[in-house]
Protein backbone atom coordinates (compact mmCIF):
# COMPACT_ATOMS: atom_id res chain seq x y z
CA UNK A 1 0.00 0.00 0.00
CA UNK A 2 1.22 3.45 -0.84
CA UNK A 3 0.39 4.94 2.51
CA UNK A 4 2.23 2.15 4.35
CA UNK A 5 5.28 2.67 2.21
CA UNK A 6 5.20 6.37 2.88
CA UNK A 7 4.72 5.71 6.57
CA UNK A 8 7.74 3.45 6.59
CA UNK A 9 9.87 6.01 4.77
CA UNK A 10 8.97 9.01 6.86
CA UNK A 11 7.98 8.59 10.48
CA UNK A 12 5.74 11.65 10.34
CA UNK A 13 4.31 10.87 6.93
CA UNK A 14 0.72 11.70 6.37
CA UNK A 15 -1.98 10.38 4.16
CA UNK A 16 -5.30 12.22 3.87
CA UNK A 17 -7.34 9.02 3.96
CA UNK A 18 -6.15 8.37 7.50
CA UNK A 19 -7.04 11.88 8.61
CA UNK A 20 -10.07 13.31 10.33
CA UNK A 21 -11.05 14.74 6.93
CA UNK A 22 -13.06 11.57 6.29
CA UNK A 23 -14.45 10.97 9.77
CA UNK A 24 -18.16 10.05 9.70
CA UNK A 25 -20.26 13.07 10.79
CA UNK A 26 -21.54 11.32 13.90
CA UNK A 27 -18.03 10.65 15.16
CA UNK A 28 -16.90 14.15 14.18
CA UNK A 29 -19.78 15.59 16.20
CA UNK A 30 -18.65 13.60 19.21
CA UNK A 31 -15.10 14.82 18.84
CA UNK A 32 -16.25 18.41 18.37
CA UNK A 33 -18.52 18.30 21.43
CA UNK A 34 -15.75 16.91 23.59
CA UNK A 35 -13.28 19.57 22.41
CA UNK A 36 -15.89 22.30 22.76
CA UNK A 37 -16.34 21.45 26.44
CA UNK A 38 -12.58 21.81 26.93
CA UNK A 39 -12.48 25.08 25.02
CA UNK A 40 -15.35 26.60 26.99
CA UNK A 41 -13.88 25.48 30.31
CA UNK A 42 -10.49 27.03 29.49
CA UNK A 43 -11.95 30.23 28.06
CA UNK A 44 -14.29 30.62 31.04
CA UNK A 45 -11.47 30.11 33.48
CA UNK A 46 -9.04 32.55 31.88
CA UNK A 47 -11.00 35.25 30.07
CA UNK A 48 -12.66 37.71 32.50
CA UNK A 49 -14.82 39.36 29.84
CA UNK A 50 -16.28 36.05 28.67
CA UNK A 51 -16.87 34.95 32.27
CA UNK A 52 -18.69 38.18 32.97
CA UNK A 53 -20.90 37.78 29.89
CA UNK A 54 -21.69 34.17 30.69
CA UNK A 55 -22.66 35.15 34.25
CA UNK A 56 -24.91 37.85 32.89
CA UNK A 57 -26.65 35.35 30.60
CA UNK A 58 -26.72 32.80 33.46
CA UNK A 59 -24.74 30.21 31.57
CA UNK A 60 -22.25 27.96 33.27
CA UNK A 61 -19.55 26.06 31.35
CA UNK A 62 -21.38 22.85 32.38
CA UNK A 63 -24.41 23.97 30.37
CA UNK A 64 -22.42 23.42 27.20
CA UNK A 65 -22.59 19.69 26.57
CA UNK A 66 -22.68 19.31 22.80
CA UNK A 67 -22.10 21.52 19.79
CA UNK A 68 -25.86 22.19 19.73
CA UNK A 69 -25.38 24.24 22.90
CA UNK A 70 -22.94 26.56 21.14
CA UNK A 71 -25.65 29.13 20.32
CA UNK A 72 -26.17 29.77 24.05
CA UNK A 73 -22.70 31.30 24.33
CA UNK A 74 -21.96 35.02 23.93
CA UNK A 75 -19.84 36.29 21.03
CA UNK A 76 -16.27 37.57 21.18
CA UNK A 77 -15.53 40.45 18.81
CA UNK A 78 -12.37 41.99 17.41
CA UNK A 79 -12.95 45.04 19.60
CA UNK A 80 -13.12 42.77 22.68
CA UNK A 81 -9.64 41.50 21.80
CA UNK A 82 -8.04 44.85 20.95
CA UNK A 83 -9.56 46.91 23.76
CA UNK A 84 -8.68 44.58 26.60
CA UNK A 85 -5.37 43.85 28.24
CA UNK A 86 -3.66 41.15 26.12
CA UNK A 87 -3.20 39.11 29.31
CA UNK A 88 -6.98 38.93 29.62
CA UNK A 89 -6.96 36.80 26.49
CA UNK A 90 -4.25 34.42 27.58
CA UNK A 91 -5.26 30.94 28.70
CA UNK A 92 -1.78 29.52 29.21
CA UNK A 93 1.02 30.53 31.58
CA UNK A 94 3.35 33.07 29.96
CA UNK A 95 6.31 30.68 30.20
CA UNK A 96 4.51 28.37 27.80
CA UNK A 97 4.18 31.01 25.08
CA UNK A 98 6.80 30.51 22.40
CA UNK A 99 5.50 32.85 19.73
CA UNK A 100 3.52 36.04 19.39
CA UNK A 101 2.05 37.15 16.11
CA UNK A 102 1.01 40.77 15.84
CA UNK A 103 -2.06 41.44 13.78
CA UNK A 104 -3.86 44.68 12.92
CA UNK A 105 -7.34 43.43 13.80
CA UNK A 106 -8.89 46.84 13.26
CA UNK A 107 -7.46 49.98 11.63
CA UNK A 108 -4.65 51.17 13.88
CA UNK A 109 -5.43 48.54 16.56
CA UNK A 110 -2.82 45.85 16.93
CA UNK A 111 -3.34 42.64 18.84
CA UNK A 112 -0.67 40.09 19.72
CA UNK A 113 -1.77 36.50 19.25
CA UNK A 114 -0.02 34.02 21.57
CA UNK A 115 1.03 30.50 20.54
CA UNK A 116 2.29 27.64 22.70
CA UNK A 117 4.37 24.78 21.36
CA UNK A 118 1.17 22.74 21.18
CA UNK A 119 -0.53 25.51 19.16
CA UNK A 120 2.32 25.59 16.65
CA UNK A 121 2.24 21.82 16.37
CA UNK A 122 -1.50 21.94 15.77
CA UNK A 123 -1.04 24.64 13.13
CA UNK A 124 1.57 22.47 11.44
CA UNK A 125 -0.83 19.49 11.37
CA UNK A 126 -3.65 21.61 9.97
CA UNK A 127 -1.39 22.90 7.19
CA UNK A 128 -0.23 19.40 6.34
CA UNK A 129 -3.87 18.38 5.96
CA UNK A 130 -4.70 21.42 3.81
CA UNK A 131 -1.74 20.77 1.54
CA UNK A 132 -2.42 17.05 1.28
CA UNK A 133 -6.03 17.80 0.37
CA UNK A 134 -4.81 19.53 -2.82
CA UNK A 135 -3.16 16.33 -3.93
CA UNK A 136 0.40 17.43 -3.22
CA UNK A 137 2.77 14.52 -2.96
CA UNK A 138 6.40 13.57 -2.46
CA UNK A 139 7.34 14.17 -6.07
CA UNK A 140 6.19 17.80 -5.92
CA UNK A 141 8.62 20.69 -5.93
CA UNK A 142 7.05 23.76 -4.33
CA UNK A 143 8.37 27.29 -4.72
CA UNK A 144 7.75 29.89 -2.03
CA UNK A 145 8.78 33.17 -3.63
CA UNK A 146 9.46 36.44 -1.91
CA UNK A 147 10.42 35.28 1.54
CA UNK A 148 10.34 38.73 3.03
CA UNK A 149 6.63 39.16 2.44
CA UNK A 150 5.55 35.93 3.95
CA UNK A 151 6.86 36.17 7.52
CA UNK A 152 5.79 33.30 9.74
CA UNK A 153 3.63 31.84 7.02
CA UNK A 154 6.63 30.89 4.89
CA UNK A 155 8.21 28.98 7.76
CA UNK A 156 4.99 27.18 8.69
CA UNK A 157 4.15 26.32 5.09
CA UNK A 158 7.61 25.08 4.25
CA UNK A 159 7.76 22.81 7.29
CA UNK A 160 4.31 21.42 6.45
CA UNK A 161 5.37 20.82 2.84
CA UNK A 162 8.54 19.10 3.98
CA UNK A 163 6.52 16.91 6.34
CA UNK A 164 4.50 15.81 3.33
CA UNK A 165 7.73 14.84 1.65
CA UNK A 166 7.55 17.54 -1.04
CA UNK A 167 10.66 19.54 -1.88
CA UNK A 168 10.49 23.19 -0.91
CA UNK A 169 12.29 25.87 -2.89
CA UNK A 170 12.84 28.99 -0.80
CA UNK A 171 13.79 32.10 -2.69
CA UNK A 172 14.05 35.71 -1.68
CA UNK A 173 13.36 36.66 -5.30
CA UNK A 174 9.93 37.80 -6.40
CA UNK A 175 10.53 38.80 -10.00
CA UNK A 176 9.73 36.16 -12.63
CA UNK A 177 12.98 36.93 -14.49
CA UNK A 178 14.87 35.75 -11.44
CA UNK A 179 12.49 32.91 -10.61
CA UNK A 180 11.91 31.36 -14.03
CA UNK A 181 15.36 29.76 -14.39
CA UNK A 182 14.85 28.11 -10.98
CA UNK A 183 11.34 27.00 -11.91
CA UNK A 184 12.68 25.38 -15.08
CA UNK A 185 15.84 23.87 -13.59
CA UNK A 186 14.14 22.24 -10.61
CA UNK A 187 10.91 21.36 -12.40
CA UNK A 188 8.85 23.35 -9.90
CA UNK A 189 5.34 21.88 -9.87
CA UNK A 190 3.61 24.27 -7.47
CA UNK A 191 3.94 27.89 -6.37
CA UNK A 192 2.76 28.78 -2.90
CA UNK A 193 2.13 32.52 -2.48
CA UNK A 194 -0.54 35.16 -1.80
CA UNK A 195 -2.96 35.59 -4.70
CA UNK A 196 -1.89 39.12 -5.59
CA UNK A 197 1.71 37.96 -6.07
CA UNK A 198 0.74 35.04 -8.22
CA UNK A 199 -1.36 37.38 -10.33
CA UNK A 200 1.43 39.94 -10.58
CA UNK A 201 3.83 37.17 -11.59
CA UNK A 202 1.49 35.94 -14.31
CA UNK A 203 1.06 39.49 -15.61
CA UNK A 204 4.76 40.22 -15.57
CA UNK A 205 5.50 37.05 -17.46
CA UNK A 206 2.97 38.05 -20.09
CA UNK A 207 4.49 41.51 -20.45
CA UNK A 208 8.01 40.12 -20.78
CA UNK A 209 6.89 37.44 -23.20
CA UNK A 210 7.93 34.75 -20.71
CA UNK A 211 5.87 31.59 -20.71
CA UNK A 212 4.61 29.83 -17.59
CA UNK A 213 2.68 27.31 -19.65
CA UNK A 214 4.24 24.08 -20.85
CA UNK A 215 6.39 23.78 -17.73
CA UNK A 216 6.09 21.23 -14.95
CA UNK A 217 4.01 23.78 -13.04
CA UNK A 218 0.59 22.32 -12.16
CA UNK A 219 -0.64 24.06 -9.02
CA UNK A 220 -0.88 27.50 -7.46
CA UNK A 221 -1.43 27.36 -3.71
CA UNK A 222 -2.82 30.72 -2.69
CA UNK A 223 -3.17 32.03 0.82
CA UNK A 224 -3.25 35.18 2.89
CA UNK A 225 -5.96 37.15 1.11
CA UNK A 226 -9.38 36.64 -0.44
CA UNK A 227 -9.13 35.64 -4.09
CA UNK A 228 -11.75 36.73 -6.58
CA UNK A 229 -13.08 34.31 -9.16
CA UNK A 230 -11.62 36.44 -11.97
CA UNK A 231 -8.17 36.32 -10.38
CA UNK A 232 -8.39 32.55 -10.07
CA UNK A 233 -9.46 32.16 -13.68
CA UNK A 234 -6.78 34.53 -14.91
CA UNK A 235 -4.05 32.60 -13.08
CA UNK A 236 -5.38 29.22 -14.15
CA UNK A 237 -5.50 30.21 -17.81
CA UNK A 238 -2.25 32.14 -18.04
CA UNK A 239 -0.10 29.63 -16.17
CA UNK A 240 -2.00 26.39 -16.96
CA UNK A 241 -2.24 25.53 -13.30
CA UNK A 242 -5.02 24.61 -10.91
CA UNK A 243 -5.56 27.15 -8.15
CA UNK A 244 -6.02 25.95 -4.58
CA UNK A 245 -7.08 28.45 -2.01
CA UNK A 246 -6.31 28.36 1.70
CA UNK A 247 -8.29 30.34 4.19
CA UNK A 248 -7.09 31.57 7.53
CA UNK A 249 -7.12 34.44 9.96
CA UNK A 250 -4.04 35.88 11.64
CA UNK A 251 -5.75 35.81 15.02
CA UNK A 252 -6.39 32.04 14.69
CA UNK A 253 -4.25 30.32 12.08
CA UNK A 254 -3.41 31.88 8.74
CA UNK A 255 -3.57 29.87 6.62
CA UNK A 256 -4.88 26.69 8.22
CA UNK A 257 -8.61 27.11 8.88
CA UNK A 258 -9.92 25.87 5.55
CA UNK A 259 -8.42 24.50 2.36
CA UNK A 260 -9.62 23.58 -1.11
CA UNK A 261 -9.90 20.02 -2.36
CA UNK A 262 -9.42 19.07 -6.05
CA UNK A 263 -13.21 19.32 -6.55
CA UNK A 264 -13.05 22.93 -5.43
CA UNK A 265 -14.75 22.74 -2.04
CA UNK A 266 -13.26 25.03 0.58
CA UNK A 267 -13.31 22.59 3.52
CA UNK A 268 -13.28 23.97 7.04
CA UNK A 269 -11.07 21.88 9.32
CA UNK A 270 -14.08 21.40 11.55
CA UNK A 271 -12.45 19.16 14.09
CA UNK A 272 -10.36 22.17 15.15
CA UNK A 273 -12.52 25.07 14.18
CA UNK A 274 -16.28 25.12 14.58
CA UNK A 275 -17.98 27.28 11.98
CA UNK A 276 -21.33 29.07 12.25
CA UNK A 277 -22.94 31.66 10.01
CA UNK A 278 -24.89 34.42 11.70
CA UNK A 279 -26.91 37.43 10.70
CA UNK A 280 -24.38 40.22 11.32
CA UNK A 281 -27.08 42.59 12.58
CA UNK A 282 -29.18 40.40 14.87
CA UNK A 283 -26.55 37.80 15.72
CA UNK A 284 -29.08 35.05 14.98
CA UNK A 285 -27.73 31.83 13.44
CA UNK A 286 -28.50 31.45 9.74
CA UNK A 287 -29.37 28.17 8.00
CA UNK A 288 -26.83 26.48 5.70
CA UNK A 289 -26.58 28.05 2.29
CA UNK A 290 -27.48 31.51 3.51
CA UNK A 291 -24.79 34.18 3.40
CA UNK A 292 -23.78 35.93 6.62
CA UNK A 293 -20.89 36.52 8.98
CA UNK A 294 -18.57 33.63 9.75
CA UNK A 295 -18.26 32.90 13.47
CA UNK A 296 -15.54 30.52 14.60
CA UNK A 297 -14.89 28.59 17.79
CA UNK A 298 -11.44 27.09 18.21
CA UNK A 299 -11.26 23.46 19.27
CA UNK A 300 -7.87 22.59 20.65
CA UNK A 301 -6.15 25.95 20.74
CA UNK A 302 -4.15 26.19 23.97
CA UNK A 303 -2.93 29.79 24.39
CA UNK A 304 -6.06 31.53 23.12
CA UNK A 305 -9.17 29.35 22.93
CA UNK A 306 -11.83 31.53 21.34
CA UNK A 307 -15.54 30.96 21.68
CA UNK A 308 -17.90 32.26 18.99
CA UNK A 309 -15.40 34.70 17.56
CA UNK A 310 -16.96 37.10 15.06
CA UNK A 311 -14.55 37.10 12.13
CA UNK A 312 -16.09 39.85 10.00
CA UNK A 313 -15.74 37.47 7.05
CA UNK A 314 -18.75 37.11 4.81
CA UNK A 315 -19.52 33.64 3.50
CA UNK A 316 -22.05 30.79 3.69
CA UNK A 317 -21.89 27.14 4.67
CA UNK A 318 -22.45 24.84 1.71
CA UNK A 319 -25.41 22.59 2.58
CA UNK A 320 -24.41 19.61 0.41
CA UNK A 321 -21.54 17.27 1.26
CA UNK A 322 -18.57 17.59 -1.10
CA UNK A 323 -18.21 14.90 -3.73
CA UNK A 324 -14.52 14.50 -2.88
CA UNK A 325 -15.60 12.32 0.02
CA UNK A 326 -14.35 14.53 2.85
CA UNK A 327 -16.99 14.83 5.51
CA UNK A 328 -15.78 18.30 6.52
CA UNK A 329 -18.24 20.95 5.48
CA UNK A 330 -17.34 23.64 2.92
CA UNK A 331 -17.73 27.38 3.01
CA UNK A 332 -18.30 29.51 -0.08
CA UNK A 333 -15.31 31.41 -1.47
CA UNK A 334 -14.51 34.47 0.57
CA UNK A 335 -14.88 37.68 -1.37
CA UNK A 336 -14.15 40.26 1.27
CA UNK A 337 -13.19 40.37 4.91
CA UNK A 338 -15.31 43.02 6.56
CA UNK A 339 -14.09 46.56 6.00
CA UNK A 340 -10.68 45.23 5.07
CA UNK A 341 -10.16 45.95 1.39
CA UNK A 342 -7.14 43.90 0.64
CA UNK A 343 -3.72 42.85 1.71
CA UNK A 344 -0.90 44.78 0.06
CA UNK A 345 2.54 43.24 0.32
CA UNK A 346 1.30 41.36 3.35
CA UNK A 347 -0.08 44.48 5.02
CA UNK A 348 -3.80 44.73 5.70
CA UNK A 349 -5.46 47.77 4.21
CA UNK A 350 -8.82 49.12 5.34
CA UNK A 351 -11.13 51.47 3.53
CA UNK A 352 -11.17 53.69 6.60
CA UNK A 353 -7.39 54.19 6.44
CA UNK A 354 -7.51 55.28 2.82
CA UNK A 355 -10.48 57.49 3.52
CA UNK A 356 -8.69 59.13 6.46
CA UNK A 357 -5.75 60.04 4.20
CA UNK A 358 -8.06 61.39 1.51
CA UNK A 359 -9.92 63.42 4.11
CA UNK A 360 -6.67 64.85 5.46
CA UNK A 361 -5.18 65.74 2.08
CA UNK A 362 -8.23 66.63 0.01
CA UNK A 363 -10.64 67.67 2.74
CA UNK A 364 -13.22 65.19 1.45
CA UNK A 365 -13.44 61.58 0.33
CA UNK A 366 -13.75 61.57 -3.46
CA UNK A 367 -14.78 58.35 -5.23
CA UNK A 368 -11.78 56.04 -5.37
CA UNK A 369 -10.81 52.56 -6.47
CA UNK A 370 -7.93 50.23 -5.71
CA UNK A 371 -6.38 48.39 -8.60
CA UNK A 372 -4.01 45.68 -7.36
CA UNK A 373 -0.83 44.63 -9.11
CA UNK A 374 -0.72 47.04 -12.01
CA UNK A 375 1.82 47.53 -14.72
CA UNK A 376 3.76 49.84 -12.41
CA UNK A 377 5.76 47.03 -10.96
CA UNK A 378 5.80 44.05 -8.70
CA UNK A 379 3.01 44.11 -6.19
CA UNK A 380 2.60 47.87 -6.53
CA UNK A 381 -0.97 48.82 -5.86
CA UNK A 382 -2.64 51.73 -7.56
CA UNK A 383 -5.16 53.99 -5.91
CA UNK A 384 -7.30 55.80 -8.44
CA UNK A 385 -8.89 58.99 -7.15
CA UNK A 386 -11.49 60.94 -9.07
CA UNK A 387 -10.86 64.65 -9.55
CA UNK A 388 -13.73 66.40 -7.78
CA UNK A 389 -14.47 70.11 -7.21
CA UNK A 390 -12.30 69.86 -4.06
CA UNK A 391 -9.37 68.59 -6.10
CA UNK A 392 -9.55 70.45 -9.41
CA UNK A 393 -7.04 73.28 -9.84
CA UNK A 394 -6.03 75.36 -12.83
CA UNK A 395 -2.37 74.79 -12.05
CA UNK A 396 -0.57 71.57 -12.83
CA UNK A 397 1.89 72.14 -10.00
CA UNK A 398 -0.94 72.32 -7.45
CA UNK A 399 -2.30 68.96 -8.59
CA UNK A 400 1.15 67.45 -8.57
CA UNK A 401 1.70 68.65 -5.01
CA UNK A 402 -1.60 67.09 -3.98
CA UNK A 403 -0.63 63.87 -5.75
CA UNK A 404 2.74 63.75 -3.98
CA UNK A 405 1.06 64.39 -0.63
CA UNK A 406 -1.37 61.53 -1.19
CA UNK A 407 1.46 59.12 -2.03
CA UNK A 408 3.48 60.19 0.97
CA UNK A 409 0.64 60.05 3.50
CA UNK A 410 -0.67 56.71 2.22
CA UNK A 411 2.76 55.22 2.60
CA UNK A 412 3.19 56.54 6.12
CA UNK A 413 -0.35 55.57 7.19
CA UNK A 414 -0.36 52.07 5.73
CA UNK A 415 3.30 51.21 5.51
CA UNK A 416 3.65 50.26 1.86
CA UNK A 417 4.41 52.32 -1.22
CA UNK A 418 1.42 53.25 -3.36
CA UNK A 419 1.03 54.56 -6.81
CA UNK A 420 -1.72 57.14 -6.98
CA UNK A 421 -3.47 58.14 -10.18
CA UNK A 422 -5.84 61.06 -10.53
CA UNK A 423 -8.66 60.12 -12.87
CA UNK A 424 -11.54 61.96 -14.51
CA UNK A 425 -14.85 62.24 -12.65
CA UNK A 426 -17.28 59.32 -12.89
CA UNK A 427 -14.67 56.86 -14.06
CA UNK A 428 -14.58 54.77 -10.89
CA UNK A 429 -17.64 53.47 -9.10
CA UNK A 430 -17.78 54.74 -5.54
CA UNK A 431 -16.01 52.10 -3.53
CA UNK A 432 -18.02 52.62 -0.40
CA UNK A 433 -20.57 55.21 0.47
CA UNK B 1 -11.01 93.64 -16.44
CA UNK B 2 -10.79 90.28 -14.73
CA UNK B 3 -11.58 87.45 -17.10
CA UNK B 4 -13.08 84.19 -15.89
CA UNK B 5 -11.17 81.18 -17.11
CA UNK B 6 -12.51 77.61 -16.97
CA UNK B 7 -10.14 74.76 -16.09
CA UNK B 8 -10.87 71.09 -16.74
CA UNK B 9 -9.06 67.97 -15.62
CA UNK B 10 -8.32 65.63 -18.51
CA UNK B 11 -6.63 62.25 -18.43
CA UNK B 12 -3.75 61.78 -20.80
CA UNK B 13 -5.56 59.37 -23.11
CA UNK B 14 -6.48 59.55 -26.78
CA UNK B 15 -9.75 61.32 -27.46
CA UNK B 16 -10.18 62.91 -24.05
CA UNK B 17 -9.50 66.46 -25.22
CA UNK B 18 -12.17 66.24 -27.90
CA UNK B 19 -14.94 65.61 -25.36
CA UNK B 20 -15.27 69.10 -23.83
CA UNK B 21 -14.70 70.75 -27.21
CA UNK B 22 -17.52 68.73 -28.73
CA UNK B 23 -19.84 69.53 -25.82
CA UNK B 24 -19.26 73.26 -26.19
CA UNK B 25 -19.70 73.07 -29.97
CA UNK B 26 -23.03 71.29 -29.53
CA UNK B 27 -24.16 74.06 -27.17
CA UNK B 28 -23.11 76.67 -29.73
CA UNK B 29 -20.42 78.10 -27.48
CA UNK B 30 -17.36 79.48 -29.20
CA UNK B 31 -13.99 78.95 -27.55
CA UNK B 32 -12.17 82.29 -27.62
CA UNK B 33 -8.87 80.71 -26.75
CA UNK B 34 -7.52 77.69 -24.90
CA UNK B 35 -4.32 76.29 -23.50
CA UNK B 36 -3.40 72.79 -22.41
CA UNK B 37 -0.84 72.04 -19.76
CA UNK B 38 0.10 68.42 -19.33
CA UNK B 39 2.10 65.87 -17.36
CA UNK B 40 2.71 62.20 -18.04
CA UNK B 41 -0.69 61.14 -16.72
CA UNK B 42 -3.01 64.10 -16.92
CA UNK B 43 -3.55 67.53 -18.36
CA UNK B 44 -5.42 70.69 -17.46
CA UNK B 45 -7.40 72.33 -20.20
CA UNK B 46 -7.93 76.07 -19.73
CA UNK B 47 -10.66 77.74 -21.70
CA UNK B 48 -11.70 81.32 -22.28
CA UNK B 49 -15.27 81.53 -23.52
CA UNK B 50 -17.64 84.43 -23.59
CA UNK B 51 -20.61 82.65 -22.01
CA UNK B 52 -18.49 81.10 -19.30
CA UNK B 53 -21.40 80.42 -16.91
CA UNK B 54 -23.35 78.54 -19.54
CA UNK B 55 -20.21 76.72 -20.67
CA UNK B 56 -19.61 75.66 -17.07
CA UNK B 57 -23.19 74.39 -16.79
CA UNK B 58 -22.90 72.44 -20.03
CA UNK B 59 -19.62 70.81 -18.99
CA UNK B 60 -20.81 70.06 -15.47
CA UNK B 61 -24.06 68.59 -16.77
CA UNK B 62 -21.89 66.17 -18.74
CA UNK B 63 -20.19 65.13 -15.50
CA UNK B 64 -17.01 67.19 -15.83
CA UNK B 65 -15.47 69.09 -12.95
CA UNK B 66 -14.73 72.73 -13.71
CA UNK B 67 -12.65 75.26 -11.79
CA UNK B 68 -13.17 78.98 -12.40
CA UNK B 69 -10.15 81.23 -12.03
CA UNK B 70 -9.74 84.91 -12.76
CA UNK B 71 -7.02 85.84 -15.21
CA UNK B 72 -5.93 89.06 -16.94
CA UNK B 73 -5.74 89.73 -20.65
CA UNK B 74 -2.98 92.21 -21.46
CA UNK B 75 -2.04 93.74 -24.78
CA UNK B 76 1.54 93.24 -25.82
CA UNK B 77 3.28 95.29 -28.49
CA UNK B 78 3.91 92.94 -31.41
CA UNK B 79 7.62 93.72 -31.79
CA UNK B 80 10.88 92.32 -30.39
CA UNK B 81 11.03 93.02 -26.66
CA UNK B 82 7.30 93.69 -26.30
CA UNK B 83 6.69 90.82 -23.92
CA UNK B 84 9.98 91.35 -22.08
CA UNK B 85 8.97 94.94 -21.19
CA UNK B 86 5.68 93.74 -19.80
CA UNK B 87 7.24 90.93 -17.77
CA UNK B 88 9.75 93.42 -16.37
CA UNK B 89 6.85 95.29 -14.73
CA UNK B 90 5.76 92.16 -12.86
CA UNK B 91 9.30 91.19 -11.96
CA UNK B 92 9.97 94.58 -10.38
CA UNK B 93 6.74 94.43 -8.40
CA UNK B 94 7.69 90.96 -7.17
CA UNK B 95 4.63 89.34 -8.77
CA UNK B 96 4.81 85.75 -9.85
CA UNK B 97 3.32 84.72 -13.20
CA UNK B 98 1.85 81.26 -12.62
CA UNK B 99 1.37 80.67 -16.32
CA UNK B 100 0.48 82.55 -19.48
CA UNK B 101 -0.69 81.85 -22.98
CA UNK B 102 -1.39 83.84 -26.10
CA UNK B 103 -4.40 84.51 -28.31
CA UNK B 104 -4.19 83.46 -31.88
CA UNK B 105 -6.04 86.60 -33.00
CA UNK B 106 -4.75 90.13 -32.53
CA UNK B 107 -6.34 93.34 -31.35
CA UNK B 108 -5.22 95.86 -33.97
CA UNK B 109 -1.43 95.96 -34.04
CA UNK B 110 -1.14 94.28 -30.69
CA UNK B 111 -1.02 90.70 -29.50
CA UNK B 112 -3.03 89.68 -26.46
CA UNK B 113 -1.72 87.44 -23.72
CA UNK B 114 -3.57 85.78 -20.85
CA UNK B 115 -1.79 85.88 -17.49
CA UNK B 116 -2.49 83.92 -14.33
CA UNK B 117 -0.87 85.56 -11.28
CA UNK B 118 -0.41 84.36 -7.73
CA UNK B 119 -1.62 87.81 -6.64
CA UNK B 120 -4.11 89.25 -9.09
CA UNK B 121 -4.74 92.57 -7.26
CA UNK B 122 -1.03 93.32 -7.02
CA UNK B 123 -0.67 92.63 -10.73
CA UNK B 124 -3.52 95.01 -11.60
CA UNK B 125 -1.94 97.73 -9.44
CA UNK B 126 1.49 97.22 -10.95
CA UNK B 127 0.04 97.50 -14.45
CA UNK B 128 -1.90 100.65 -13.48
CA UNK B 129 1.29 102.25 -12.16
CA UNK B 130 2.94 101.49 -15.50
CA UNK B 131 -0.05 103.07 -17.29
CA UNK B 132 -1.32 99.81 -18.72
CA UNK B 133 -4.97 98.82 -18.64
CA UNK B 134 -5.75 95.14 -19.02
CA UNK B 135 -8.24 94.36 -21.78
CA UNK B 136 -11.79 94.29 -20.43
CA UNK B 137 -13.79 91.10 -21.00
CA UNK B 138 -16.27 92.94 -23.21
CA UNK B 139 -13.58 94.43 -25.42
CA UNK B 140 -11.84 91.12 -25.55
CA UNK B 141 -14.81 89.05 -26.67
CA UNK B 142 -16.24 91.67 -29.02
CA UNK B 143 -13.06 92.67 -30.74
CA UNK B 144 -11.87 89.13 -31.06
CA UNK B 145 -15.17 88.01 -32.49
CA UNK B 146 -15.15 90.92 -34.97
CA UNK B 147 -11.66 90.06 -36.07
Amino acid sequence: MTCQRVAADLPEAFHPVNSVDYLPRQLLRHLQSMRLRQTVAAAYQHFPLLRQRMHKQRIAPEDIRTIDDLVKLPFITKTDLTDGDPDDWLAAPKEKIVRYQTVALLPGKVFTVPFTVADLRLWHQLLVRCLAACGLERSDVVLLPGGRYLFSQAAMLSSALEALGAAVVLSPATHPDQLLPTIKRLGVSAICTPASYMLAMVEQCQRHGAELRGLALRMALLFGEPTSQQTTQRIEQAAEVKVFEFFGLDELFNPGLAGQCPVGGLHVLEDHCLAEIIDPTSGAPLPDGQSGELVLTTLGREAMPLVRYRTGVQTALVPEPCVCGRTLRCIRPIAQQGQQLLSVQGVSVWASQIEAVLQAVVGAVPPYRIVPATADGWGQVELQVEVTPQIIRDQVAALETLHAKLCEQLESAIGVAWSVRLVEPHTVGRQRS
Amino acid sequence: MRIPQLSLFIENKPGRLAVPCRLLAQAGINIVTLALSDTQHFGILRLIVRQWQRAKEVLEAAGMVVAVTEVLAVEVADRPGGLAELLEIFAQAGINVEYMYAFTARLGAKAVMIFRFDNLDAAINALARAGINPVSPIDLYEKLEEA
